[in-house]
């Protein structure tokens, strides 16, 4: 403390003081110089100093000389070197019982405080909550990293990745020597005989190996025995999932060991498997997959998984699987070019896009939470300014800067705990709302809740934030300068400089930040409108899609019976009146999946074998692109007299023309299908309009269309065409059903509205929820940008009244609010536009329609920001404008 | 108790220090008397005031040795004693007495 006196004064007084008292005197004054440098300056304290001196020493003498000597305090009080542990938890409490008194006194700043930082933990805590479910839960299965995904290669076609043929697979599964087990999948589907009507559900037909190889244990009974997939084997067995098992058999126990009927046939329990995501709710049933005399290694259909043996690496088995398949490529000329490709278990649950959209969703919330804690340290930082004074005086009148900042900082904690509190509120409630607007694709949603972790991290997140931000004020107590604190303290103009540059800044981060989510969110809104206005090719208003499924469809007999089915259904359909057009299709619009083949034209020389083409290929009955009001762009459609393979002619999509034959007809011309396979010819009858049928987000299709007459294809989709209210055709259907046959359910009822919703839905999900983020961003940025402003602006109420009382214009003054406001935005903004063209890249793969550098998203919210930001400004500045001189020069 | 009354100068300083609830440094003692009286006290007055009536037993004080990192070097705080309240209490009750009910001076306006 030396050197806060006047120097000159104090050494004067020193020399006069008796010694008995002098040390106390000199105290007494230094307070007293303090309180007064606080109230009245230091000019006017030097002053006052200078006057006690004399008085001082002589008055102190006199008493002593008149009254006897002055007495030494009743007690001396030598502190501890530290508090004890009560001691120190009784300064806590009464910390923190200042500041809730802080906080209850101001309750406004209280309550914008405490609900920034509540909308960013609990947004924080949500989406959280999601990741942690989706994409960081580990396997439901044991050492789930030792599990792999196996694929088929064939280079010389140009695939990396493709299904296992039933030979192959079977090969692979006898030779290899990395794999302790490994399994086949494949799906079908089976009636279940139900009250009403019969129910169809989907089976999943699997290798005795692979639940074996996934490690599951059972819930009931057990699962498939060596042997069981063998031909001659009983084949009347069944796995039940355990969806039904609870929807269907109430979960009961005894259901093991019984027989269920399926599709006519008794079906013997053996037992139930667990819940879970993936593979275990691959099917409502699981059904051994056979182990025929399939010698078929061109057609693609199994997907397979293994679980390595310990010891053995990805690498060291995919070099053993390579070794398999280059023996299987020099035996079998179908296996020619036959490789392997290995990928760990990472990707089973989620998707790369939804991995990605999580991510970015999960950064979006970090934005978001350090928007909230910037906006939190700056109003912090804006009161502190105005407490200054009140902490500088603290430390002068003795308080340790320990203690000082355990004040601050206790506040703060208070601040971060109440925002914890509201913020799982508002996750629980966040988490809810995210389940009931599932888009249907995110795995294992309906199973995120918030857990005692999310809790655990919610509330460190949020003493954390609370602790950082309420310490930078509080180190910001000037402990060097008391006495310039003391002075300047609140009538410093806008607080101190560094303070003010601190404070801009955190502005122009918040604005940078909210910029990038904003860019984000745009990005994503941007491809959404792009993806609904794109030119899908087909129409979608009234038209409903149903299956129809023939059961226990098998052999060359029940081809008939499959296309009389779809023959005289149509038929019926379309004699109805409310229908327009009726047609079916072996897979309906919008799987995102579907059979494919390459394909070449015969009179042009063959694409190298790694480059042919790859066309999706649907069988239709007549009236298809009718019913879909799709043109037929040259040629002709399908007639009842068109039967597959008989001989083999197509419809082609344009594009598949415009590709093989440019500018030419391609009508007549011959086109080879399944190019590297088993190569048919086919001659093209017509060229049909564009669609994009298999992802509105993908170019349109190459598709070759085949009469579905002759096809054993089942089930059915059928399109129907009606003149208003598409799904009250389907109770119809099905009593026509009843009558054709009666063992066919209906399902997968959509309309071609619902599909096109639901193929997006996972982009308006992501886009929702990104916009609903960058919104709230927007807002903590608008009050930020607000908050500082107003708060400088009454801090300068006099020297506004000074401008304005010698002759400053109202509109003067207030461009130099605004201007003053919207520095920090605009470097905000220039900062905000390079990050957000930095982080966009990450978010490419997730856009449509739109570059990641789509110049009027970024002006658009460059734009929205700044209009948003000039009206921040502009409030306060109105503010300043009603400044009355002489109130304001009063308070001076 | 002592038996003397308090002078005008030592009951100011009493209340100022009841003011400040009860315990206080010589400094917050002076700004006090300042604000109430709208005069400049002489801090060495209050100085002086304060161990006199320590002596008389009406308060007490205590020096704290200043911490390590504390900012100043311990000041001596005074505390009014029971004493001292019983005899701002009988001052006031004498008072009282010589004002009685009613006002018999008037205030000048």
């Amino acid at each position: 403390m030396r050197g806060v006196t006047p120097r000159f004064s104090t050494a004067v007084l020193r020399a006069l003081l008796p010694n008995a008292v002098r040390d106390e005197a000199l105290d007494e004054l230094r307070d007293g110089y303090l309180l007064r440098v606080a109230q009245y300056g230091r000019a006017a304290a030097n002053r006052w100093y200078r006057g006690q001196v004399p008085a001082f020493a002589i008055r102190v003498r006199l008493a002593i000389l008149t009254g006897g000597p002055l007495t030494p305090p009743t007690e001396l009080h030598v502190p501890e070197p530290s508090l004890s542990g009560s001691e120190r938890m009784t300064t806590i409490l009464a910390d923190l019982r200042y500041g809730a008194r802080a906080l209850v006194r101001n309750p406004a700043f209280s309550l914008i405080a405490v609900l920034t930082l509540a909308l960013g933990i609990g947004a924080n805590a949500a989406i959280f909550s999601v990741v942690r479910t989706v994409l960081l839960r580990p396997l439901p299965f044991p050492q789930p990293d030792r599990l792999v995904q196996v694929w088929e290669s064939r280079r010389d076609r140009g695939w990396n990745q493709s299904s296992f043929t039933h030979a192959n697979f079977w090969d692979v599964q006898d030779m290899n020597r990395s794999f302790s087990a490994m399994g086949a999948i494949t799906y079908g589907s089976i009636n279940l005989a139900g009250k009403d009507n019969p129910e169809l559900l989907s089976v999943a037909y699997v290798t005795t190996g692979f639940l074996r190889a996934l490690g599951v244990t059972p819930v009931a009974g057990r699962t498939f025995a060596d042997g069981e997939d063998r031909v001659g084997a009983d084949d009347r067995i069944v796995v039940l999932s355990h969806r039904l098992w609870t929807t269907q058999f109430g979960s009961d126990r005894s259901i093991v060991g019984r027989d269920i009927t399926l599709s006519g046939q008794a079906y013997h329990v053996l037992g139930v498997l667990p819940p879970g995501t993936p593979w275990l709710d691959a099917g409502d049933l699981f059904m051994p997959l056979r182990r025929g005399p399939n010698e078929d290694r061109d057609s693609f259909e199994l997907s397979a998984i293994a679980r390595l043996k310990p010891g053995v690496t990805i690498d060291a088995a995919r070099a053993d699987l390579n070794r398999i398949a280059g023996q299987l490529a020099s035996q079998y000329p179908e296996a020619k070019g036959m490789g392997v490709t290995i990928e760990p278990s990472e990707g089973w649950v989620a998707s790369d896009s939804l991995r990605r959209a999580l991510w970015v969703l999960m950064s979006a919330v970090g934005f978001l939470l350090l928007i909230a804690c910037v906006n939190l340290a700056n109003m912090l930082l804006a009161r502190s300014t105005g407490r200054i004074r009140e902490r500088a005086m603290r430390a002068a009148l003795g308080a340790s800067r320990a203690r000082v900042i355990q004040t601050a900082v206790a506040e703060s904690v208070l601040l971060g705990v109440l925002g914890a509190a509201i913020g799982l509120a508002i996750a629980f409630g966040a988490v809810r709302l995210l389940r009931a607007f599932d888009p249907g694709d995110i795995p294992r949603l309906s199973e995120v809740s918030i857990d005692g972790l999310v809790l655990a991290i919610t509330l460190g997140a949020a003493l954390l934030t609370s602790i950082i931000t309420g310490l930078a004020p509080a180190l910001r107590t000037p402990y060097h300068d008391i006495v310039a604190a003391l002075r300047e303290g609140d009538r410093s103009v806008v607080g101190n400089r560094r303070t003010v540059g601190l404070r801009g800044a955190l502005v122009s981060v918040e604005v940078a930040l909210s910029l990038m989510l904003l860019v984000g969110a745009g990005l994503l809104i941007r491809s959404f409108g792009a993806i609904l206005d794109v030119d899908r090719g087909f129409q979608t208003e009234n038209r409903v899609l149903f299956n129809v499924t023939l059961p226990n469809a098998q052999n060359e007999a029940d081809v008939q019976r499959l296309s009389a089915l779809r023959t005289q259904l149509q038929a019926r359909l379309a004699a109805l009146p409310q229908v327009k057009d009726v047609a079916a299709v072996s897979i309906g619009l919008l799987r995102g999946t579907g059979t494919g083949m390459g394909f070449a034209a015969q009179d042009k020389p063959s694409p190298p074998s790694d480059a042919v083409p790859w066309a999706g290929w649907r069988m239709i009955t007549p009236n298809y692109f009718k019913t879909l009001g799709v043109p037929i762009v040259a040629g002709r459609d399908f007639n009842a007299e068109d039967v597959i393979a008989r001989p083999w002619r197509v419809v082609i999509s344009h594009r598949i023309a415009e590709r093989l034959w440019p500018g030419e007809s391609a009508i007549g011309r011959q086109l080879i299908l399944w190019k590297g396979q088993q190569e048919s010819v086919a001659e093209v009858i017509g060229v049909s309009g564009d669609m994009r049928d298999w992802d509105l987000a993908d170019l349109p299709s190459y598709t070759v269309y085949m009469p579905f007459n002759g096809a054993g294809w089942n089930p059915s989709t059928f399109v129907v065409h009606t003149t208003a209210a598409p799904t009250a055709i389907v109770p119809i259907v099905r009593s026509m059903l009843a009558e054709l046959s009666p063992s066919s359910p209906v399902s997968n009822v959509r309309t071609i509205d619902d599909l096109v919703g639901e193929s997006v839905a996972a982009r308006r999900f992501t886009m929702l929820l990104l916009g609903a983020l960058a919104a709230v961003a927007l807002l903590l940025a608008l009050a930020g940008v607000y908050g500082v402003l107003s708060y400088s602006v009454s801090r300068r109420k006099t020297e506004i009244g000074m401008r304005m009382a010698l002759g400053a214009s109202r509109s003067s003054v207030l461009r130099l609010i605004v201007s003053q406001g919207m520095r920090p935005v605009v470097i905000g903004l220039a900062a905000g536009v390079l990050g957000a063209i930095g982080l966009s890249r990450y978010m490419a793969s997730l856009l449509f329609g739109v570059t990641r550098l789509d110049a009027p998203t970024y002006a658009g919210v460059a734009a929205l920001l700044t209009v948003a930001a000039v009206l921040a400004c502009y409030l306060p500045a109105r503010d300043a404008m009603k400044v009355d001189v002489l109130t304001a020069l009063r308070e001076e | 108790m002592s038996r003397t009354a308090l002078g005008e100068f030592e009951h100011h300083v009493m209340l100022a220090l009841v003011r400040l609830g009860g315990r206080s440094r010589g400094a917050p003692i002076v700004l006090e008397l300042e604000s109430a009286t709208r005069r400049a006290v002489s801090p060495a007055a209050v100085f002086v005031a304060l161990r006199r009536l320590e002596q008389r037993g009406y308060a007490r004080s205590l020096k704290r040795e200043a911490r390590p990192g504390e900012g100043g070097r311990g000041s001596r705080e005074f505390q009014i004693t029971s004493a001292g309240k019983a005899k701002l209490a009988e001052s006031r009750r004498t008072f009282e007495r010589l004002w009685g009910t009613g006002n018999p001076v008037a205030e000048p306006s």
